[in-house]
C-alpha cells in the first residue's frame, strides 16, 4: 500500500511539473560582446547613421582655414611634398594622443587628411567610436585639394578587365552567427575595454584594405559585401558579392549578423570612403574585415558616370571637381 | 489513518512540486521589487521594455522615483541575435532602431541591475487565425484553429467611422483558453466580455469588432493566478499579490510576454 502511494507521488512529481520546461538561469554573465555592441551603439551608431564618413568639402575647409583644426595624417616626406597651411602633420602612432591633448573640442570641426581620402576616413570613424564627434575627412583627400596630388586617384579609377563576368544577381546574406568574441567575460569595465580597443586600431593604422576583388571573387575565398545603395550593386558586382544596404542592415536589429565571425569579409563601396569607415567599425566588433580601396571608383568607373542615370555621379572621383587649391612645402 | 497521512503528504509533495518558487511570491507584505513589462505583438514594432521598482504602497506613484535608469540589458533573438536596449526616459528601454516583432522567433531578456540578474523568454504566438465571428445577444464569439503552445482571449473593441481608430474597448478578457487536446484541428471557441448597452444598438453594428489575442502560454499562467482574475496594475506599481510571472530573478517581477492580434466584425 506504502509503495503505491509513493509511486504515485513520483508520477505526480514528474507529470505535474513538466509543463513549465524554460530553464531558468540564475546567474546570468552579460555577454561582452553585446555590451561592446552597445557601447558602439550609445557613442551614437556613428557607421548606421547618416553621418558616416563625414566627408568635408574642401573649398569648406579653404574657407576655414582659421577656424578648423586641420590634421594631416599622411606620411612626414608626403607632408613636406606639400600640404595645407596650418596643418598639423600626425601620424597614427601619435594621433589619439594628439586628440586627446589639444582640446580638439574647442574646434567647431577637425578635418583629417590623407592622400585619397580612405585612410582619413578610417581614422575618422574610429576617433567617432571612440567619442569625438567633430571628426571629418577631407574628400578625397589631397587629391581633390589641387591636381599634384590627385594622382593616387586618376590612375585608380577604371573600369575592371573582368566586368563582363559581373552580375546583378541577389545572392544571399548567410544565416545569422554570434558576435565575435573579442574579450574574456568579466575582463573588466567596458567602456575602457572598448577605448583602449579602439585605440590599438588607431595605432595600427589603415592596413586592412585590398587593391584586387576580382580574383577573390573567382575563388569564393572571402565574404564579398557592397555596401552602399541597391542601384550601386544592381549596377554589376562581382560574382558572389552581398548587399548590404548602407545605414540600415548593419544595424543590431537588422543584418549585422550575418555577417561571417570566423571568415574575412571584403567590402567595397562607391570610392572606399565608406567601405574604410565601416571597415574600422567591424573591426572594433571584432569581425575580420577589410576595405576594398577605391571601392566602385576602380570596378565600374565608367557605368557610374556615365549613362542617363546620374545618381551614382556623385560619389565618383570626377576630374573636373579637383581643387586648385593652394599649398605649403616643407615643415 | 496511515493512509489519511499518505495522502496528506501527497498533497504536500503534490502542491510543493508544483510550486516554482522563483516564480510565485506569496508574501502580502511590502518588499521593493525590480518590476519588468514588455509585450510584443508579431508583425509590429517593438515598444520596449520597462523597468522600474514598487513603491511602498502608502506612497504616491511617480515613474521619477519608481523608474531603474541603470539596467544593462539586451534582447537576445532565436538564440543569436543580440538587440541592446538603452534607455530613453520613465523606465523605458528600446533598441538603437525600430525593431519589427517576428512571428515564431524566440526572444529572450537578459540583462542586469545592480549586480543581480534579470532573465525572462517567450516566443511570439502567430496571429490568430479566425474563421468567423458571431454576435450573441450581449457578446462576441470567434471561432479560431488553436496551435500548439498558445493560449488565447477576446476582446470588443469598437472603431471610429471614419478614421476606423479604437473609440472603446473591453477592459479585460472574459478567459483565456488553451487548446485542450493535442487535436489542434479543433475549432475554439473565444468569447468577449458583455458589450455594454450603448454599443450593442444599431448605430454600432457594423463597427463593432471582436479582436483575438494570441499569447505564449506562459500567460495562461500569469492570468489564472491573479487574485480573483482581476486586472493587476497596482501589483505593478505597489507589488505583493500571488502572480505567476515569467520574469526571472531576485526579487523581480514581471510579464515578458509574446502575443499577436487578428480582429473580425461579428455576423
Amino acid at each position: 500500500m506504502k509503495n503505491k502511494y509513493y509511486i504515485l507521488a513520483v508520477l505526480v512529481l514528474l507529470t505535474g511539473c513538466l509543463k513549465d520546461d524554460i530553464n531558468i538561469p540564475t546567474d546570468i554573465e552579460l555577454n561582452s560582446s553585446a555590451l561592446l555592441l552597445k557601447f558602439l551603439e550609445e557613442q551614437g551608431n556613428y557607421i548606421n547613421s547618416s553621418e558616416a564618413p563625414s566627408l568635408i568639402e574642401p573649398a569648406e575647409v579653404f574657407a576655414n582655414l582659421n577656424s578648423y583644426l586641420i590634421v594631416d595624417v599622411r606620411t612626414n616626406q608626403e607632408f613636406i611634398n606639400g600640404h595645407i597651411q596650418g596643418a598639423w602633420n600626425i601620424n597614427n602612432t601619435e594621433l589619439l594622443n594628439f586628440i586627446l591633448t589639444n582640446n580638439v573640442n574647442s574646434y567647431q570641426k577637425v578635418v583629417l587628411v590623407s592622400a585619397d581620402g580612405q585612410e582619413s576616413a578610417y581614422f575618422t570613424c574610429l576617433l567617432r567610436l571612440y567619442g569625438f564627434n567633430n571628426i571629418f575627412t577631407l574628400k578625397f583627400g589631397m587629391a581633390y585639394w589641387n591636381i599634384d596630388f590627385a594622382g593616387v586617384w586618376l590612375e585608380k579609377i577604371k573600369n575592371s578587365p573582368n566586368l563582363h563576368s559581373y552580375d546583378s544577381i541577389n545572392y544571399p546574406k548567410k544565416p545569422f552567427s554570434s558576435l565575435p568574441a573579442v574579450f574574456e567575460q568579466n575582463s573588466g569595465n567596458i567602456q575602457d575595454l572598448a577605448k583602449q580597443r579602439i585605440a590599438s586600431f588607431i595605432a595600427k593604422g589603415f592596413v586592412d584594405k585590398m587593391d584586387d576583388i576580382d580574383e577573390i571573387a573567382i575563388s569564393n575565398s572571402m565574404y564579398l559585401v557592397c555596401y552602399g545603395s541597391y542601384l550601386l550593386y544592381q549596377k554589376g558586382h562581382p560574382p558572389n558579392t552581398v548587399f548590404y544596404m548602407e545605414t540600415e542592415h548593419l544595424k543590431s536589429v537588422k543584418d549585422l549578423q550575418t555577417l561571417p565571425p570566423n571568415q574575412e569579409i571584403l567590402i567595397y563601396d562607391y570610392n572606399g570612403q565608406l567601405s574604410a569607415a565601416v571597415t574600422a567599425y567591424l573591426q572594433v566588433l571584432g569581425y575580420n574585415a577589410k576595405s576594398f580601396l577605391f571601392g566602385a571608383n576602380q570596378l565600374l568607373y565608367y557605368n557610374i558616370i556615365g549613362g542617363y542615370d546620374t545618381r551614382l555621379r556623385a560619389y565618383a572621383f570626377l576630374r573636373g571637381y579637383i581643387g586648385n587649391f593652394p599649398y605649403v612645402t616643407g615643415m | 489513518m496511515k493512509n489519511s497521512i499518505a495522502a496528506a503528504l501527497l498533497s504536500i509533495i503534490f502542491y510543493h512540486g508544483c510550486e516554482n518558487v522563483d516564480v510565485v511570491e506569496t508574501k502580502i507584505e511590502y518588499r521593493e521589487r525590480i518590476v519588468v513589462s514588455a509585450e510584443l505583438s508579431a508583425e509590429t514594432f517593438f515598444t520596449g521594455v520597462t523597468f522600474t521598482r514598487t513603491l511602498p504602497i502608502d506612497e504616491t506613484y511617480d515613474i521619477k522615483k519608481a523608474e531603474l535608469k541603470n539596467v544593462v540589458s539586451y534582447l537576445r533573438i532565436n538564440s543569436v541575435k543580440i538587440v541592446p536596449l538603452h534607455y530613453k526616459a520613465d523606465g523605458l528601454y528600446l533598441p538603437a532602431d525600430s525593431l519589427v516583432i517576428e512571428e515564431g522567433d524566440k526572444y529572450e531578456l537578459i540583462g542586469k541591475v545592480d549586480g543581480k540578474s534579470i532573465y525572462a523568454e517567450t516566443i511570439i504566438p502567430e496571429r490568430p487565425s479566425i474563421n468567423n465571428a458571431l454576435k450573441e445577444a450581449d457578446y462576441i464569439e470567434a471561432f479560431i484553429t488553436p496551435r500548439e503552445g498558445e493560449v488565447y482571449g477576446g476582446k470588443w473593441i469598437v472603431i471610429a467611422s471614419g478614421s476606423g481608430d479604437t473609440i472603446a474597448s473591453a477592459h479585460e478578457f472574459s478567459s483565456i483558453i488553451q487548446n485542450s487536446g493535442l487535436n489542434t484541428s479543433a475549432t475554439l471557441s473565444v468569447r468577449t466580455e458583455v458589450i455594454p448597452q450603448i454599443y450593442l444598438s444599431s448605430a454600432y453594428s457594423d463597427r463593432i469588432f471582436i479582436e483575438v489575442c494570441s499569447f505564449d502560454k506562459a500567460y495562461l499562467n500569469y492570468y489564472n493566478s491573479r487574485s480573483g482574475q482581476n486586472v493587476v496594475n497596482n501589483t505593478f506599481i505597489q507589488g505583493g499579490e500571488s502572480v505567476a510571472w515569467n520574469v526571472f530573478g531576485e526579487n523581480v517581477i514581471g510579464l515578458f510576454i509574446g502575443m499577436g492580434r487578428s480582429r473580425i466584425k461579428a455576423q
